[in-house]
């Protein structure tokens, strides 16, 4: 509203009558000029030029993308529709400002070697392992095959391997264990537990 | 403001304008462009390109005959087309107006000693917001009912009700400032 009707209270005094108002709609249209004399002819070459309606029905009968286009740019034009709109990307935005982790992580903060076995029938022979970051990755790959030892996931998100202790038997299994976790090359090692 | 439910005289005009009658249309044309125009004027803040936008409704009018449901009178729904060509053109202008084309800060002071009647009241209704002039064209000029205004302003009836009481009392005010009371009008 303008800034010198806004400021009104329209009760304060009786308002204008209906007859009042029509014969101000009347009277200031008298004064607005007709549309030019020659503008019908503009639209009849417009017009000439586009098909007859009811061939447009007719190709619009069909699935036509421009008309499909235009209706819905005219829907989107309606003023409610273009505050709907608003009001759904603003309610998105909170969303993801609120819940960041919405779409960008899964179940697991800790990604997943692809072929890694989810399930193994082995699995008291999986230990966890961090090796130092100083150790050499020939050395790391000479302690593991001393010790009959593969890896079988990681580097996990903290650096974490997780390593499988393929020995003959259970005493061989053991010192290999204690290889592992005596070995200045290693950090962290630790058994798996399910 | 008309009654809701009567016949529709434009509705001969538009059956004959969907069967390709140039004649027709031509009469359709005849009957309504006058109104047509007052609406846009009463709607743009600058008045340059406005018979571009009646030469568009009347060829949309043409093209898009045969699409008009008969849910509202011929007149709203003409109506209607030149208000969504009207809205394009006020976006497209919004960025790069001139200050100048508002007629609200066009209207010149209060002087209206050397201005006639006619004048000041066309002067009082520039001053009214476009949403305001609109409304009281669409009730009092063009006479159609609230319930055609709901449709074309996609606003419930009330919303109507409601903004046609408002946009009478601005007139008033505006009238009231420039010393015009209801009994010199």
């Amino acid at each position: 509203m303008h800034q010198s009707t806004s400021n009104s209270n329209p009760c304060s005094s009786p308002p204008l009558s209906d007859a009042t108002i029509r014969r101000i709609m009347e009277e200031t249209a008298a004064e607005i000029e007709s549309p030019d004399s020659g503008l019908y002819e503009i639209i009849e070459k417009r017009i000439k030029t586009s098909a007859n309606p009811k061939d447009e029905r007719a190709t619009t009968g069909r699935f036509c993308w421009a008309a499909v286009i235009s209706a819905l740019r005219t829907f989107c034009l309606q003023p409610r529709f273009a505050w709907g709109l608003a009001a759904v990307q603003a309610a998105i935005i909170v969303i993801f400002i609120i819940f960041p982790q919405i779409g960008l992580h899964t179940t697991s903060n800790i990604y997943k070697t692809l072929s890694v076995e989810t399930t193994s029938s082995s699995a008291e022979n999986l230990y966890l392992a961090i090796f130092h970051d100083s150790a050499p990755m020939t050395a790391i790959e000479k302690l593991l095959r001393q010790t009959h030892t593969t890896i079988t996931d990681g580097p996990g998100k903290n650096g974490i391997f997780i390593l499988r202790i393929s020995g003959a038997n259970q005493p061989a299994q053991k010192e290999a264990v204690n290889s592992l976790r005596n070995s200045p090359l290693v950090a962290f090692f630790e058994k798996q537990i399910n | 403001m008309s009654t809701e439910g009567g016949s529709d005289p434009l509705l001969p005009l538009l059956q004959g304008t969907v069967k390709g009658d140039h004649d027709i249309f031509r009469q359709l044309y005849d009957v309504t462009n006058r109104r047509l125009n007052v609406y846009l004027r009463r709607m743009l803040p600058s008045q340059d390109g406005i018979e571009d936008i009646l030469a568009e409704t009347y060829t949309q009018i043409w093209k898009n005959a045969a699409s008009f449901k008969n849910q509202s009178q011929v007149l709203t729904w003409m109506i209607g087309i030149s208000r969504n060509l009207a809205l394009k053109e006020i976006s497209k202008r919004r960025y790069h107006d001139d200050i100048q084309d508002h007629p609200e800060i066009k209207a010149p002071s209060d002087n209206h000693e050397a201005a006639n009647r006619r004048e000041i009241i066309s002067r009082a209704l520039a001053r009214l917001s476009v949403r305001q002039r609109e409304v009281l064209d669409l009730a009092f000029y063009q006479e159609l009912s609230y319930q055609d205004i709901s449709q074309l302003l996609s606003i419930p009836k009330n919303t109507v009700k409601s903004r046609v009481f408002y946009a009478k009392a601005a007139l008033k005010t505006e009238l009231d400032k420039m010393g015009i009371s209801e009994n010199d009008i």
